[in-house]
């Protein structure tokens, strides 16, 4: 499921990240929005998203928030 | 050379303002710090650097810092991170052994959080590993004495793959070894973002007050009183340079031109302090974020960024820093737009100019002074309307709000009004004797008593007949006033003063528009020209003019036609 449709407050767990510029999947991947990284979503709205993720808070544009795919439980 | 290296935020311009004794800028929001600064500990340099996440640069402030790290001999890293984001942090740690550099860790903001365990961090790590609060000044000593060793040694070895997931793994697996019980910080804007609108409401509110505040309370209490003192030592110098019979000329030189016009910019000084102190405090908070986020739905209808905000924020206090700060703007687009508006914000050192017209000419009137921020408000939003695109990509860390710190929002204050006197006094000295010269000399270099056969109102009068359709008057002192506010805008202040400007309540109006508007001073001219070419800033800059020039036309006519 898309990261945009988790509830606020609500729990994923990042699948892949779906985005064709290489330089930014790269940075999203090294700021830790790796496979399997545990992110709660704290808001959205139609512009943007927050979430959680290793204790941090980032804000996303829904158009990079709407090419995280997330699984909803941990996957082993 | 030793380098500061962490993420963004982590405090490493905190440290360096501690081993070095500077006085960087510090803020509670990712990339404050947008060039490199070299400072000295004892006999040895270090560099403070932008954030970084990693070696691959994503903005062009990381860019400045992997381009600093390549190109130069770096004998020490000094890697700094955030003792409440290990578990991200790690990461540019365990790439920094690509560079095979020695390296120290120094967990910084360690004063509320005692959760990691030091020594089998360092164990794993193989690194020494420091806890301090840059804050509290806890365990700065530790820190010296490690860098004073100076035989500094690279003997990490962690094996990696290429692969960032599962560097991200095994970081995953040393965090939980090291970390005994996990703080989670809590996240207040939550509960803000639950009261939106309420708190859009209060941030309008807050803002209104602490302008209003300074103006009303700190302008007519303090101001005063200063001012008191000022005629009070001006009139002990005459005494003075009556003792040593000094010619009129030197007293017309001194007294008129440089004691005066310094005396009357200084006058605004408590005002502009306050105003800087406060907008430090707010800039420690974090609360910035917050203001982005609660206005990002209207923010992006006129096409600005919640990331743009903190640009124009800090134009509120300086233009040529909010234009460096534009380098954190990834969209290239989005970046110039907002370099365009940055200068059309007034910085402290045109609301110098707002303060003073408002206290000579409105008795303070607080509605005057909103008057002027509604039509930049109307301007800045319509330009950005006009050159709207569509939206651009937007990734940003939000800061956790902390607590202000006092001491660091007072040193700040207490760098900035030094420079501002010190630019005052430098600049006013220089024009007080260029317009002595040019209004005692003729444009045959004889001296004259006549104002009106000096350079001065030769070549001023030539030229001032541009500022008759919104002044209403044709005075060279007008325009001195105007061309000295390209060298600093607070000396527009000093230059009415020492000269002497007529103006009424509506040219008084008009000037202050005219000026708001206008061209920014030599310094952030010279900053735009870096950040976006000379082409673009001789563009901008044209655009600049005439809209200064349109609007205060259009408010003196429709004033002196109403009024
Ligand atoms: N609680 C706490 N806050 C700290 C400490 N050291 C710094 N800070 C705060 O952390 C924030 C960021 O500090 P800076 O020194 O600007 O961080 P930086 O790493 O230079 O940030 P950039 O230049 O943006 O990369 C500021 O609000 C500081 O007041 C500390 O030891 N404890
Ligand atoms: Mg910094």
């Amino acid at each position: 499921m898309k990261l945009m449709n988790l509830k606020i407050d609500g729990l994923g767990y990042i699948k892949y990240i779906n985005i064709k510029d290489n330089s930014l999947k790269l940075h999203l991947l090294e700021i830790g929005l790796v496979y399997n990284t545990k992110v709660r979503l704290l808001y959205k709205d139609s512009n943007i998203v927050i979430i959680n993720y290793r204790n941090i808070n980032i804000l996303l544009s829904n158009d990079i928030a709407n090419n995280i795919e997330v699984y909803d439980s941990f996957i082993r | 050379m030793i380098a500061l290296l962490g993420n963004p935020n982590c405090g490493k311009s905190s440290i360096f303002n501690i081993l070095t004794k500077s006085s960087r800028k510090i803020g509670n929001y990712n990339g404050v710090t947008v060039d490199y600064k070299i400072g000295l500990f004892k006999d040895k340099k270090i560099v403070d650097l932008p954030g970084v996440y990693s070696l691959n640069p994503y903005t062009s402030e990381e860019e400045i810092t992997i381009d600093f790290i390549k190109k130069n001999k770096i004998d020490l890293i000094i890697n700094v991170i955030d003792i409440n984001s290990l578990n991200r942090s790690l990461y540019l740690t365990l790439r920094l052994q690509d560079l095979n550099i020695p390296l120290i860790v120094v967990l910084n903001k360690c004063e509320n959080n005692n959760s990691i365990d030091i020594e089998k961090l360092e164990k794993i790590l193989n690194i020494k590993v420091i806890k301090i609060s840059a804050l509290k000044n806890i365990g700065i000593d530790n820190l010296k004495k490690e860098i004073i060793k100076s035989n500094y040694i690279c003997n990490y070895r962690i094996k990696l793959n290429n692969d960032i997931t599962s560097i991200y793994r095994k970081i995953d697996i040393i965090t939980s070894e090291v970390i005994k019980n996990n703080i989670k910080k809590r996240n207040s804007f939550v509960l803000i973002l639950k009261y939106k609108y309420l708190f859009i409401i209060l941030s309008i509110v807050m803002f209104i007050l602490v302008y209003y505040f300074s103006i009303n309370v700190i302008g007519g209490i303090i101001t005063n009183s200063i001012n008191n003192i000022m005629i009070y030592i001006s009139n002990y110098l005459l005494i003075i340079l009556n003792k040593f019979n000094s010619s009129i000329i030197l007293k017309k030189l001194i007294l008129d031109g440089i004691i005066n016009g310094i005396i009357n910019t200084i006058n605004f000084i408590p005002q502009l302090f306050f105003l800087i102190f406060i907008l430090s405090i707010i800039e420690d908070t974090g609360f910035i974020s917050i203001i982005a986020i609660l206005f990002n739905k209207l923010l992006n209808k006129i096409g600005i960024s919640s990331k743009s905000l903190y640009s124009l924020f800090l134009a509120t206090n300086c233009s040529a820093m909010a234009l460096l700060s534009t380098r954190t703007i990834k969209n290239e687009y989005e970046r110039k737009k907002v370099i365009f508006l940055i200068p059309l914000i007034p910085c402290c050192a045109k609301i110098s100019i707002i303060f003073f017209i408002i206290s000579s000419f409105y008795h303070n009137s607080f509605l005057i002074f909103l008057s002027f921020y509604l039509i930049m408000i109307l301007i800045i939003v319509l330009l950005s309307i006009i050159f709207k695109k569509n939206k651009s990509r937007l990734i940003m860390e939000i800061p956790h709000l902390k607590m202000p710190s006092i001491k660091v929002a007072y040193k700040e204050s207490i760098t900035k009004t030094k420079s501002f006197i010190k630019r005052i006094i430098t600049i006013m000295i220089f024009i007080s004797i260029l317009n002595f010269l040019m209004s005692s000399f003729s444009t045959s270099f004889t001296y004259v008593t006549d104002i009106k056969k000096s350079i001065l109102y030769f070549t001023s009068y030539k030229f001032s007949f541009i500022f008759k359709p919104f002044l209403g008057i044709n005075s060279p002192s007008i325009f001195l006033s105007i061309i000295s506010g390209l060298f600093a805008k607070e000396q527009v202040v000093s230059t009415i003063n020492s000269l002497k400007v007529n103006l009424n309540y509506i040219t008084a109006y008009t000037f202050c528009i005219f000026n708001i508007f206008t061209i920014p001073c030599i310094n952030t001219l010279s900053i735009m020209k870096k950040e976006c070419g000379i082409k673009l800033t001789i563009f901008y800059n044209l655009i600049y003019l005439l809209i200064s020039y349109i609007i205060s036309f259009i408010i003196f006519r429709l004033l002196s036609y109403f009024v």
